[in-house]
């Protein structure tokens, strides 16, 4: 989706060009002259901009308009331009099937980002805790599981968990259980499982790689001085760690958000959806819209719809994170 | 200051386009002059002709166009051969398109959508000036009509039939079976000889269509202009029942997968299998993949209920349209003839494929795979004839969850109801 990509949210983690516009207390940075307005800072941001309005703006208004229209393969192949209103959004809005996909994808995004977070969380403070040996043994696994090919991952999950040939249900069997010919894909929460474990196992990554260099700035002072207040481990997390690395926590959960919500060569690549539907999420329902039933209209309403949902529920989640950020500086 | 530069290249590059554009103007002003000088040819008329990958060996296509441009003086062929991976999004481009092909070969079942969504030409009027068409295979004339009209030309048919172990039978002291029953009657002796029976994975719903076709069930029904799924009928979960008999008795192939992943042609070359239930490609698949299986693959067409008969397998193919927006449909539909001529029919059986007639049978003489599938595809059916039936097949196709829900026991009746409902929204939208 359009608006998912990161690139929108960048302004809120680093600081933007409208830093070097702003006034500079006289005196200070003597040797550095910026000049203070004019059109530098513009011309700067104009390829960014030109190159969002091109690829993602110019797209955006073309899915708004194509939800408001009849688009079928008839009307592609004989290129007519058919209004319909609401239409297509009434359709969706009545359509039970839509609602529980729109819960299941919430429901997929909050454990997904839930693990990542946490299971990253507990990383960065394991490459915090290790000698510097293993650190960068864990690191290099870290950076390579996250190197994979989305496509590349999902084919090789798919041979892991394959009901005849799979590497799990051999190893789970040779330690005694019952996993001979198991279908991991039987049902749609054993499968949820698979893919979960393959969105979080290559998500992890950068959380953890992110926070341990968050916690890098925490000055050791700071743990001394709470060693000799007496602090506990877990004291030490709270009061020292904890506020310095909060948010950067905040921001990689607003990017986990956006990424698991509409994740989808993942969730398609090991079955389509399937079994019986059971693991279509949103953005898997807009693209069999379209791309399934040739029925494009229904589709852009689709994830126009998905774009709103994202926006409502971040929204207040990003003036929290603004904030939050400001303060830290 | 950019705006200095900016200028001259934007005038620059203005410039070039309107070069261009001049120059193609130019071409085309002496195409015209060049054939007002050749003053005793027709209009000539360059034809482009899409077909897919393999659909025309090299020697036949070289021929068919030398004959046609020999027949219609000032006419060219020219071919641009097309993969099927994404074809469908191909197509639907190309017939949006300003310039669209003058032929193309369109796969039997998705005719139907592109003549609904008016981006083929009607050539009923034309259907009896075509060799054989009163013979033509019913599983590929049916899906050329769309409300009456024919808009696709049957070209080349292929079927499914039992591609079997012709030494593992011998040795074990078995024959190809004549009905169902003796085919799964086969299990237990080809076990005793240690092999497995059949490949069968649980979701080759062709296989499921064959056997409720055979039941005399249906996919779905037209119910009135609105198509509903008719699993449900006692027909249709007859045919559901004797797929999970047959897997029960002749396959160790898991629940859950298609005949795709993996191959099934390269489990069977890895020795152990006795039958799999393929396409003559998936045959040479498996010798090419283990030579040692070079002349001991044999094929039988899988046994109907009752005793001597094929099941009515799904028969696959393709036909030959002429787009709406073709600037030589009369040019174009002269070709599609000459395709579809006896002469070059027979040409294209003798490389292996289906032809489009059953009056063409003997052509396939001396080849026993191809005679097999002729015959099975004398009694072939396609999958419904509407523009809705491509979005069933559409992943998740409720056709193969049907099957491996009911092969891990629920019970048929709610499986096949879960699967009509989901047939019906799918066809319904």
């Amino acid at each position: 989706m359009a608006t998912g990509q990161p690139v929108a949210t960048a302004p809120a983690g680093v600081p933007g060009p409208s830093a070097a516009a702003a006034p500079l207390p006289p005196g200070r940075r003597a040797g550095l002259r910026l000049p203070r307005r004019g059109w530098l800072p513009y011309l700067l941001v104009a390829p960014s901009v030109l190159a969002i309005a091109v690829l993602l703006g110019w797209p955006l208004v073309r899915d708004v308009m194509i939800s408001f229209q009849q688009l079928g393969l008839a009307e592609f192949i004989q290129r007519r331009t058919v209004w319909v209103g609401f239409a297509n959004y009434h359709d969706v809005l009545t359509d039970r099937f839509f609602w529980t996909v729109v819960a299941r994808t919430a429901a997929f995004t909050v454990v997904n980002v839930t693990a990542t977070l946490v299971i990253g969380m507990g990383l960065a403070l394991l490459l915090q805790a290790v000698r510097r040996a293993v650190r960068v043994t864990l690191s290099v696994a870290l950076v390579l599981a996250w190197a994979v090919p989305p496509i590349t991952a999902t084919v090789v999950f798919q041979w892991l968990f394959d009901t005849q040939f799979g590497v799990v249900n051999w190893v789970l069997t040779a330690l005694g259980g019952d996993y001979a010919d198991h279908s991991w894909f039987a049902s749609g929460l054993s499968t949820f499982g698979v893919i979960t474990l393959l969105v979080v196992w290559q998500a992890i990554p950068l959380v953890a790689l992110t926070l341990y260099a968050a916690t890098t700035s925490v000055s050791d002072e700071l743990y001394e001085a709470a060693a000799i207040d007496g602090a506990g481990g877990w004291r030490r997390f709270t009061s020292v760690t904890w506020p310095s690395i909060r948010p950067m926590v905040l921001l990689l959960t607003f990017l986990s958000v956006i990424w698991d919500a509409k994740v989808f060569t993942q969730v398609y690549g090991i079955r389509q959806g399937g079994p019986n539907r059971e693991t279509v999420t949103l953005s898997l329902y807009a693209y069999q819209q379209g791309i399934g039933s040739r029925d494009f209209g229904t589709a852009a309403a689709v994830s126009v719809l998905m774009v709103l949902l994202l926006v409502t529920v971040l929204a207040g989640y990003l003036r929290l994170m603004v904030r939050s950020v400001e303060e830290a500086q | 200051m950019w705006h200095r530069h900016l200028i001259p290249a934007l005038t620059i590059a203005a410039l070039l386009l309107a070069g261009c554009g001049g120059q193609e103007a130019a071409e085309e002003g002496a195409t015209t002059e060049g054939a007002a000088s050749e003053a005793a040819a027709p209009e000539p008329s360059a034809l482009t002709v899409w077909y897919m990958t393999g659909s025309l060996p090299d020697d036949v296509a070289a021929d068919l166009k030398a004959d046609f441009e020999a027949a219609n003086e000032g006419a060219t062929v020219d071919y641009q051969v097309q993969q099927w991976d994404s074809i469908g999004e191909k197509l639907t481009t190309a017939l949006a398109g300003d310039e669209p092909p003058d032929v193309l070969e369109i796969g039997n079942t998705q005719v139907a959508q592109y003549a609904a969504s008016g981006g083929l030409a009607d050539l009923t009027a034309s259907v009896e000036e075509f060799d054989n068409s009163d013979t033509w295979l019913p599983g590929l004339a049916e899906p050329g009509i769309w409300e009456d009209k024919t808009y696709g030309i049957p070209f080349y048919a292929g079927d499914r039939t039992v591609i079997y172990r012709t030494d593992i039978f011998e040795e074990a002291g078995l024959e190809p079976p004549t009905s169902f029953d003796e085919l799964l009657a086969l299990g237990e002796p080809l076990r005793a000889a240690g092999v497995m029976p059949m490949y069968l994975p649980g979701q080759s719903w062709y296989t499921l269509a064959s056997l409720i076709w055979d039941e005399g069930g249906e996919l779905a029904v037209d119910d009135g202009g609105a198509w509903t799924g008719a699993l449900s009928t006692p027909e249709s979960q007859a045919g559901i029942a004797r797929y999970k008999e047959m897997f029960d008795a002749l396959s160790g192939a898991p629940a859950d997968t298609d005949e795709a992943t993996p191959q099934q042609f390269e489990v069977m070359a890895q020795g152990d299998v006795a039958m799999m239930i393929g396409l003559p490609w998936e045959l040479s698949g498996a010798v090419d993949a283990n030579p040692e299986l070079d002349g001991n693959l044999g094929v039988f067409v899988l046994p109907s209920r009752d005793a001597g008969e094929p099941a009515p397998p799904f028969v696959g193919g393709s036909n030959l349209s002429v787009p709406l927006g073709s600037d030589t449909p009369d040019l174009a539909t002269e070709f599609i003839k000459l395709v579809a001529s006896t002469d070059y029919q027979t040409r294209l059986a003798e490389a292996g494929a289906i032809p489009n007639a059953s009056a063409l049978a003997p052509a396939a003489e001396g080849n026993p795979v191809l005679e097999t599938a002729i015959q099975a595809a004398e009694v072939g059916r396609a999958t419904p004839v509407d523009p809705a039936w491509a979005s069933v097949e559409t992943a998740p196709n409720p056709l193969k969850d049907l099957l491996t829900q009911v092969l891990q026991d629920t019970p048929i009746p709610e499986a096949a109801a879960a699967a009509d409902e989901l047939i019906a929204e799918r066809m319904g939208s």
